[in-house]
């Protein structure tokens, strides 16, 4: 009883001091306060730690399978190992809120802590607005869905985690996407605080630049991290669908990148202020719009893991912050102005800005077909809702436009670029894409978009490749290294720069696999005898027998299948189908075989009593795709990485050149 | 409820308000430092602490161009215009950390933010309370030295006992038409605008003209 207790009080504790911190802040700020300054900032504290410890009670409860729990009983088993019991803390509603609040707080800590000398004129505004989201958060888990809500009979099982979150990488990829949402807070709650405060210079940009690219990096993980459960587990052999969800939580990282591009121009150039402001506001309210679509049930969607019905609550805040964002800017208005003007087309910021554009429309595209559904049922009464093909349609020639962007703008100077260097920065990237692109079409590759997302892909690589070396011939020359130290000084001097490259890189390796594996995707449904084959091009399936297993927690069925390449065998593939018993459930575990031109992809779909009927797919480079995060990841990272680190140390105290 | 639930709750629940009202009961000494910098009036600390970061800033920007002109993003009008906007803006930041008693060389170049605060602390304990007034009058030309020394330093490649044969610093070729670049300690003169060149000086600090 002792911990129900604990984690109900503190939560409504923690409600109760998220109000009085933000209004201390508020006050203390506007009256100059430095006695409520601090309270609120100690109040804030403390609803941090009365979250955490509300969070451990949750957690101990769910490891002790503590069933007068509702939450407890409604989402781990008796069978449900130690693990997936840990992991059902955001299995499910209530405690998926939970862990927003605790992420939440634990940034607020991390950024108080961060600042108790620092950007003393926007903290206290940036503090209320932190606990502001924290109590919208505190409000529905006090007074809508209390996580620790007991029942009257605790009942000697319990309903169990659903089976298709029993899978690691769906351990992961909640808390790692929720990283990356609630992050943006923090960027945000400055931009709030510099707003309010009046204090308009880049220091809010400057202050948070890192936390944006800890949420960003952390989003972007977390989706490709989503991509890679959809293709293991939910065995329609791709890893994007459109879905509601997997919309949501791109679109607050399609904005986010424009964020991260835009700030480079108001930090160089001082322009775009108002866009930046403006940009990041944007990604606040579509991170709380993204899980309202997940927690609010409105569009059906293969997460509904979590239904409910306070969506209005959702709406309602969402509508609050947007009013008081966008009230604050238009009263700084006078304030945002630009301090220079774009000079020339053909310059990084024109480039910039173009990619900002080309972003945010992105961001509206999937935004309205993802809302559609609701709108057309609100004026024309039917829910129309909108697949994939108006997502690709409206979307690939965008992302083209954008892989362009992402090898093009490098090459631009900032400010303007003359007639001679611009000859000079694209006639290699440009012969190696058109090379690259005499290739495809020479080995048959026509398939319009796919032809023209690899080339400009290649045309990426060929401009980093540019750079780079030009980099480095310019250490080489200058400072008299060799190729692989001026490599690393360069990339560590410039960890923001080069670091970008190194995503961008990612960002086309990524593409060239996304491009290949969309358009030539080859499918084939046929029910086989054991001893027989099926043929796709120069590959063969052959169907072995059966095979079954029974864990403690499901009983499953394997297909064993040959694979063969031009009468040659070159492995086995496996598919799965499980039976859990609690809840009792089938899920398919796809049998796939990995490879560097191409997965080989088998869903065994159902058995009769003298065969079984199977899906195939042929997905071509679809492991560039994960490979491309996984360069983007590193890419984030060196630009994550402190200024200084890496490099060698230099003091002003030694006489530092030979002059 | 038991004792125990109610003794533990309570005492979680207690200690947290207690906490945060904690400082309208008895706010802590220095709080109102808190409001120095809100109030636009910042403590001397604060100040040279943000002024050291904002030379950092001021010479990664100028070694950030250099760097840009060596990579052909940009052109030579546009190198000099940008370069000599960005070198002002270091000397009034300099100007502004002499008058407040930083001198050339009394603190590293390239610092944390944190190091930049503990430096600042470091300056104010050594030279406590002396309020001096906005002195505009710190010796151009010495100013001028004290960048060109601090983004040398800033630039630093190896320390010396890194390299183990020092070998002479490459450098771009000296261009053919500054005779005053060929003789070593002599005093230049910048082509283009004709100030004074400091020693070792690669542009201008006037105007921003490459001088070799």
């Amino acid at each position: 009883m002792l911990l129900i207790e604990l984690g109900n009080y503190s939560i409504t504790a923690a409600f109760v001091l998220a109000i009085f911190s933000a209004a201390a802040s508020v006050w203390g700020g506007l009256r100059r306060r430095a006695d409520l300054i601090l309270a609120g900032r100690n109040a804030a504290l403390a609803v941090f730690g009365l979250v955490t410890a509300a969070s451990a009670a949750l957690i101990w409860l769910l490891m002790a399978r503590d069933y007068r729990v509702e939450y407890v009983a409604s989402h781990v088993d008796n069978a449900l190992n130690a693990f997936y019991r840990f992991s059902a803390f955001w299995g499910g509603q209530e405690g998926s809120l939970l862990l927003w609040v605790l992420l939440l707080c634990v940034f607020a800590a991390v950024v108080i802590r961060q600042n108790r000398t620092r950007n003393a004129p926007l903290m206290p505004y940036a503090t209320a607005t932190l606990m502001v989201t924290a109590l919208f958060f505190l409000t529905i888990l006090t007074f809508i869905t209390p996580p620790f809500k007991t029942l009257p009979v605790p009942p000697p099982d319990g309903k169990g985690l659903n089976p298709l979150l029993q899978d690691w990488g769906m351990v992961i990829h909640p808390p790692i996407l929720y990283l990356g949402f609630v992050g943006f807070a923090v960027p945000f709650a400055f931009c709030i605080g510099a707003l309010a405060s009046g204090k308009l210079d880049t220091d809010w940009i400057t202050s948070t630049r890192r936390w944006t690219l800890f949420s960003w990096f952390f989003l972007g993980i977390g989706i490709l991290l989503g991509g890679a459960w959809a293709y293991k587990e939910l065995g329609w052999g791709g890893y994007w669908a459109w879905d509601p969800v997997e919309n949501a939580s791109l679109m607050p990282f399609l904005t986010g990148t424009a964020f991260l591009h835009s700030v480079m121009i108001q930090e160089k150039r001082g322009m775009l202020k108002v866009w930046n402001v403006s940009l990041i506001i944007m990604t606040y309210a579509l991170t709380i719009f993204g899980t309202f679509l997940t927690r609010s049930g409105i569009i059906s969607s293969v997460h509904a893991f979590a239904d409910s019905s306070f969506g209005w609550a959702f709406l309602a805040y969402l509508a609050l912050a947007l009013v008081v964002a966008f009230g604050l800017v238009i009263w700084r208005l006078p304030l945002l102005r630009s301090e220079h003007e774009m000079e020339s087309f053909f310059s990084r910021e024109a480039s910039f800005l173009l990619n900002n554009v080309v972003l945010v429309g992105m961001t509206f595209a999937v935004f309205w077909g993802t809302i559609f559904p609701v709108v057309s049922e609100a004026v024309k009464g039917i829910k129309v809702t909108v697949g994939p093909p108006f997502f690709n349609q409206v979307n690939v020639p965008i992302a083209i436009l954008l892989i362009f962007l992402a090898g093009a703008s490098p090459l631009l100077a900032w400010r303007m670029t003359s007639a001679r260097q611009f000859q000079k920065s694209f006639v290699y990237p440009s012969v190696v894409a058109v090379g690259g692109l005499a290739v495809l079409l020479l080995f048959g590759v026509t398939h319009l978009y796919a032809v023209l997302a690899i080339a400009l892909s290649i045309f990426v690589v060929g401009a980093i490749w540019l750079e780079y070396y030009r980099g480095v011939c310019s250490r080489v020359r200058h400072q008299g290294e060799n190729a692989l130290e001026a490599l690393w000084e360069l990339t560590m001097r410039n960890k923001r720069r080069f670091g970008g490259y190194i995503v961008h890189l990612g960002m086309a390796v990524l593409f060239i696999g996304v491009a290949a594996s969309s358009a030539y995707q080859q499918v084939g449904e046929v029910r086989l005898r054991p001893g027989e084959s099926f043929a796709m091009n120069s590959l063969r399936l052959r169907f072995e027998g059966l095979r079954e297993d029974r864990t403690s927690q499901y009983n499953s069925a394997f297909a064993r299948l040959a694979v063969f390449e031009d009468g040659r065998k070159i492995g086995e593939v496996e598919p799965e189908k499980r039976v859990y018993f609690t809840p009792p459930q089938p899920t398919t575990e796809a049998g796939i075989r990995r490879g560097f031109k191409n997965d080989i992809y088998a869903v065994f779909a159902e058995a009769d009593e003298d065969g079984a009927t199977f899906r195939f797919m042929v997905n071509p480079l679809i492991n560039w795709v994960w490979a491309g995060g996984i360069i983007f990841g590193l890419g984030a990272v060196v630009c994550f990485l402190p200024e200084r680190w890496g490099r060698r140390r230099s003091s002003y105290a030694a006489p530092a050149l030979a002059e | 409820m038991e004792i125990l639930t109610v003794g533990v709750v309570g005492a979680a629940v207690a200690s947290s308000f207690l906490y945060a009202i904690w400082p309208l009961v008895r706010p802590p000494e220095g709080a109102e430092d808190l409001l120095a910098g809100a109030n636009g009036r910042e403590t001397r600390e604060q100040e040279v602490s943000r002024l050291l970061m904002e030379r950092d800033q001021a010479y990664k920007g100028i070694v950030d161009l250099e760097f840009d002109r060596q990579m052909g993003k940009l052109s030579d009008e546009d190198f000099a215009q940008m370069m000599a906007s960005a070198r002002a803006h270091a000397l009034a930041v300099l100007r502004r950390l002499e008058a407040r008693g930083v001198e050339e060389g009394a603190v590293p170049v390239q610092l944390s933010e944190r190091e930049a605060g503990r430096e600042a602390g470091r300056l104010a304990e050594a030279a406590p309370e002396t309020e001096e007034e906005e002195a505009e009058d710190a010796a151009e030309p010495a100013l001028d030295e004290r960048l060109e020394e601090e983004i040398l330093a800033y630039r630093a490649v190896k320390p010396p006992e890194a390299a183990p044969a020092p070998k002479p610093a490459p450098r771009p070729k000296p261009a053919a038409a500054s005779p005053a670049a060929q003789a070593p300690g002599a005093v230049r003169f910048c082509p283009s605008c004709g100030a004074k060149a400091g020693e070792g000086h690669n542009f201008c600090a006037a105007c921003g003209f490459k001088l070799r």
